[in-house]
């Protein structure tokens, strides 16, 4: 069963904050979302957003609070965000169980 | 009769209150419909506009839009009125955009202008550019005047408040001598000739754009929308199957899913009918796309009811 919440790993978590500048003792909201678009009709999007809003999902982990829309928590729930660095990483990977096709260049998906 | 447009020396109006009218307000507005389809929208400058393919993602067509940007807001025009399948597909990928529908059908309709001289009557200008729009006023009423050409001819699509269509249409019909007022046969007809599709004859998610004649609402260099990999594979590898064409038509009586056959094979199927004048549009396997051509028509029970041959078709850049 699909577990009703979403991950970031530590090793996403610590790209986040590099990215963000932030020591580690900051808290950086992080937004995670879905965007329609893209050849398979969904693609994740991330920002940094320290506005949260009433009906936002808020997870915390690693130092990292995680707001999600709900309409998008909807396509995400159970997913895994990592960071997949080196010459041949791919930057923030998305793992979705929920997403049952992706385009070629894997930056979008359908459910 | 109209046998063939001649819209250097005539003017024609045709009533096209069947399309849907849309308001859209929000930053996101054509952000949003950029990334749902297939041509490139978000970037119209304002009192310009374009048209614009929805498709799912497996390529298929939903409907043509057309998009005009007047500042604060956007018009948007649908293939009929109460679209419920164009506003749920934008409402499915619609998530934290700013981003507001409203349909307007019951304040505006939509009147349309074939002719090359109708902007010299209106606006004393000889002509406006192709999908540019003005304001003005007929008879006292706040119009908006969109060049749009319909039928791939010089043709403007004005919009209208509802209250006052008829008179308008009445107004503009005495503008000079020798307009005609088309009725929906004439106007399909007129269509059927210069091989444009419509909206549930051609246009629906049995095709996708390359099939039906819409390519030139491809844009080849925009970034990733619903249904570009499928779309941008189909004609790299030239994997496009079938092709709208014009045909000729001898039909005894046509039925919905009239096919085309050549030997024992289906080769295409009929998509659109004037059976007075024996013209027809269909979708016929590329093998079979010679012109000049004729080939069985049969019905569904695979009945011979007719013969189609394949005419020269010089598909125009428009949609009805």
């Amino acid at each position: 069963m699909t577990p009703l919440t979403i991950t970031i790993t530590e090793n996403a978590a610590k790209h986040v904050r590099d990215f963000t500048g932030r020591e580690s003792e900051e808290n950086v909201s992080l937004r995670v979302g879905v965007k329609g678009g893209g050849c398979s009709g969904l693609t994740y999007d991330l920002s940094i957003d320290s506005e949260s809003l009433e009906t936002d999902k808020v997870i915390e982990e690693h130092g990292i609070t995680i707001l999600i829309d709900k309409k998008s928590y909807i396509f995400l729930a159970g997913t895994i965000l990592d960071y997949s660095g080196g010459l041949n990483g791919k930057g923030f990977v998305f793992s979705n169980p929920n997403a049952k096709t992706t385009c070629g260049c894997g930056t979008s998906f359908s459910v | 009769m109209v046998n063939k447009l001649s819209t250097k020396s005539q003017q024609y109006i045709f009533d096209r209150s069947y399309l849907g009218i849309y308001e859209l307000t929000g930053k996101d507005s054509l952000d949003l419909l950029n990334r749902l389809s297939s041509n490139k929208v978000d970037d119209l400058n304002i009192n310009h506009g374009d048209s614009t393919i929805l498709t799912n993602n497996k390529g298929k067509v939903i409907d043509v839009i057309t998009l005009f940007q007047l500042g604060s807001k956007t018009l948007m025009f649908t293939s009929k009125n109460n679209s419920q399948e164009v506003i749920d597909w934008i409402d499915t990928y619609t998530f934290i955009e700013d981003i507001s529908l409203v349909n307007i059908n019951s304040e505006f309709n939509l009147i349309t202008l074939i002719g090359d001289n109708w902007t010299e009557h209106l606006i004393q200008k000889p002509t406006i550019d192709k999908f540019t729009c003005e304001s003005l006023e007929i008879d006292g009423s706040s119009c908006l005047i969109m060049r749009t050409d319909p039928t791939g001819h010089i043709g403007y699509d004005l919009l209208v408040p509802a209250n006052k269509k008829e008179d308008i249409i009445n107004s503009l019909s005495k503008v000079k001598p020798n307009i005609e007022i088309l009725n929906d046969y004439q106007y399909d007809y007129i269509r059927i000739n210069e091989g444009i599709p419509r909206l549930d004859r051609e246009i629906n998610d049995d095709f996708n754009p390359w099939e039906i004649n819409l390519n030139y609402l491809i844009n080849m260099n925009k970034g990733c929308y619903i249904g570009q990999e499928v779309i941008l594979r189909l004609n790299t590898y030239e994997k496009v199957q079938k092709f709208l064409k014009k045909l000729s038509i001898k039909l005894e009586n046509h039925k919905h899913n009239t096919k085309i056959k050549f030997a024992d094979n289906d080769i295409g199927i009929i998509t659109s009918v004037d059976n007075t004048n024996k013209i027809a549009l269909g979708v016929i396997n590329k093998k079979y796309c010679e012109i000049g051509k004729t080939y069985q028509l049969v019905d569904q029970n695979s009945e011979s009811i007719g013969t189609a041959e394949i005419l020269e078709t010089e598909l125009p850049n428009s949609i009805a």
